[in-house]
């Protein structure tokens, strides 16, 4: 999954921490959030990069909607019929993301490629393919939680508490909404490469877009391997 | 002189070798299995010295694989040119030039719908059927057979036994190796004698919960088949357990993944290895005192590559190569053609230049300081990149320093250009072959002429 800090830079961060999530029966917190990334960084070529996307997200109990913003008209299905033609192919990149939680505790990941009619089975062994670690707990907080426990809790303000860590240069800065379950802010910095992700509300879809969902033709990710 | 130059003549003339000298043929394909996965599978497995199985036959040859509307070809042509020596377009299985690839659609007479299980292609005005190898020894009374890792209808497979102008018409292919049933490709004669791959279900009923990818038209064309007097295995003990008769065998023990595991994910307890199905398939085929046709495909070496993910693709390319060796040591090659090439290549290169010794799957290490190279960004780079391919996009490249790019199997390799899905490539690929007629088998060939070379060692 698009996780909001790349495994080595949190997970490096050793930080003496305290137990300090709220206990995991919290975590069935309803949340519609719109998610910006943005990042940028220097090479040793001198060029700086800049890369800025958002992402909408829409969590239930047991459900995950991810959901890349594109600009309009960027993937209309004539474009994608005709690719399809002349060589198969799923852009997983802006695929909306479908994942659930079975009963059982198994992790699902299906995808729904943009603006094509179909939803796309993707089995365990292809989720590094599509850029999905299978972690259910780091997709549905958008962090993995576990990770808050490597940095030191600063403060609390309501329901916003506040989180850092510095190692060799090397600054994180987390706003977590103990309430949501689920950052607010995400900062990361090491001179450059610099990272900051926001998360903020939105407004519920009228129709959860997994209804629709359901009913399209399925099919597997491997009918994409030629 | 005159007497000296009529004697170079009669030499140049005289046939290098007796046609039809084969009794039997096996076709071993490498799906996307290019020079550069086998140069790399070979340094993983053997070393930089060492040899892979295929790199022991004697002749060897390249491959030009374009198809007849693209530089790089997709597997539907390609496998196809060298099962009927005619050149077809993207997506198109043993069909003619005049044939265009129209796409099967969703069966929408069932719920939930079965995407692709409505064939498309017209029964006429849109090109003709194209015989196959594997129909021309049938015609000549040997028994034939088709082993693959890939699912049973997947488009390797398909090009020896079916004719549709799209490959992704899997439920059409399905029907057209059933002996007696509707749509039954006459050409196979009494049938097929060995199929072995993967995936039920599209051999199977339609049924919403239980086979919702199943046939729309209820037709259960295993039952049909052991009917026809075939053995059904679903793993590997009931593989070892089937006389040596005609067999089907669908596996499904990675059903979720649409085709049979990767090596590095089977549990050999339950699921057979290529060179098990191989194996099984020479002692069933060997029955026929006229002589077999076997195509043999290791069939997620595709896959994997089509994932950057070197490792799976390394080691099923060993996997590969464990079958050829396996049947070298089964067959005798006084009448037995082997040939092994891949259907096209794909984007996977050496990157940097690694010291000798240096683990193929790790990061670059430069020769002299024994230090990880650096990109111009300043981060490590692994040896196998891929010059496009899917995945996440990354504002950074990711920092491998500490990252075990080796001993993780799901690693992905970085890409130059950002694709849905890497690609296949369009460079030529190697051709290996040893026994009965294998002498012809030599310079820089089109596909095409792969199919004449075997059909004249073959006698067909």
């Amino acid at each position: 999954m698009r996780r909001i800090a790349t495994r080595g830079w949190v997970a490096g961060l050793v930080v003496g921490a305290a137990a300090l999530l709220p206990a995991a029966s919290a975590q069935a917190q309803d949340a519609d959030l719109l998610v910006r990334h943005w990042s940028r960084s220097v090479g040793a070529d001198g060029i700086t990069r800049t890369v800025e996307y958002s992402e909408r997200v829409h969590r239930r109990a047991s459900t995950l909607w991810v959901e890349r913003v594109l600009p309009a008209g960027a993937h209309s299905h004539e474009t994608h019929a005709k690719g399809g033609a002349a060589h198969r192919h799923i852009d997983v990149s802006t695929a909306a993301r479908w994942i659930t939680r079975e009963a059982n505790g198994d992790v699902r990941l299906r995808l729904v490629p943009a603006d094509d009619k179909v939803l796309v089975n993707v089995a365990k062994t292809d989720y590094e393919n599509v850029g999905f670690d299978g972690s259910w707990d780091a997709a549905w907080h958008l962090i993995d939680p576990a990770a808050l426990k490597r940095l030191q809790r600063r403060s609390q303000v309501g329901e916003l508490a506040r989180y850092s860590a510095k190692d060799k240069g090397r600054q994180i800065d987390v706003v977590w909404n103990t309430r949501g379950q689920h950052p607010v802010s995400v900062a990361s910095t090491s001179g450059l490469p610099q990272r900051r992700t926001t998360v903020r509300t939105i407004a519920a879809p009228k129709r959860a877009p997994w209804d629709h969902a359901q009913t399209l033709t399925k099919k597997d990710y491997s009918d994409y391997l030629d | 002189m005159s007497i000296a130059l009529a004697a170079l003549a009669a030499t140049c003339t005289a046939p290098a070798f007796a046609a039809g000298e084969a009794k039997n043929v096996i076709f071993f394909l490498g799906d996307g299995m290019g020079p550069v996965t086998v140069t790399a599978s070979r340094i993983y497995k053997y070393g930089e010295a060492g040899q892979l199985t295929m790199d022991t036959l004697p002749r060897t040859a390249r491959v030009k694989t374009y198809s007849l509307d693209a530089q790089t070809t997709d597997s539907a042509p390609s496998m196809a040119a060298y099962m009927t020596g005619v050149k077809s377009r993207n997506e198109v299985l043993s069909m003619d030039g005049a044939t265009f690839a129209i796409a099967p659609s969703a069966d929408t007479s069932v719920t939930p719908n079965v995407a692709s299980a409505v064939n498309n292609c017209p029964a006429t005005g849109n090109g003709a059927a194209v015989p196959t190898v594997l129909e021309q020894a049938i015609a000549k009374g040997k028994a034939g057979g088709v082993v693959t890792t890939a699912r049973l209808t997947h488009a390797t497979p398909a090009a020896t036994y079916s004719h549709v102008c799209h490959r992704d018409a899997e439920y059409e292919i399905a029907r057209q190796a059933v002996v007696g049933g509707a749509g039954y490709n006459a050409k196979l004669g009494a049938g097929i004698d060995v199929l072995l791959g993967g995936i039920s279900y599209y051999w199977r009923p339609f049924n919403a919960t239980i086979t919702p990818r199943g046939r729309p038209d209820g037709r259960d064309l295993v039952a049909e088949l052991q009917a026809k007097g075939y053995s059904y295995a679903n793993d590997l003990a009931s593989m070892n357990a089937a006389p040596t008769g005609k067999l089907i065998g669908l596996f499904d023990q990675a059903v979720t993944e649409g085709h049979m595991s990767y090596e590095l994910d089977r549990d050999p307890a339950k699921e057979p290895s290529l060179a098990q199905m191989t194996l099984k398939a020479i002692d069933a085929l060997a029955k026929n005192t006229n002589g077999y046709f076997l195509m043999v495909e290791g069939g997620r070496i595709d896959h994997a590559l089509h994932g950057t993910n070197a490792k799976r693709a390394l080691a099923d390319t060993i996997a590969f190569d464990d079958a050829i060796k396996a049947a070298l040591g089964k067959v005798d090659l006084a009448n037995t053609l082997i040939v092994i090439t891949a259907d096209h290549d794909h984007t996977m290169a050496f990157n940097g230049y690694s010291g000798l010794g240096s683990d193929v799957l790790g990061k670059s290490i430069d020769i002299k300081t024994k230090a990880m190279a650096k990109a111009a960004d300043g981060l490590p780079y692994t040896t196998l990149v891929f010059g496009n391919g899917s995945g996440p996009r990354k504002a950074v490249r990711d920092n491998l320093t500490n990252v075990d790019t080796s001993v993780d199997k799901n690693y992905k390799q970085e890409v130059g250009v950002p694709l849905s899905s890497e690609t296949h490539g369009g460079g030529d690929v190697m051709l290996f072959a040893t026994g009965a007629g294998s002498k012809i088998f030599k310079g820089t060939l089109d596909n095409t002429k792969v199919n004449t070379l075997i059909k004249q060692a073959f006698g067909l």
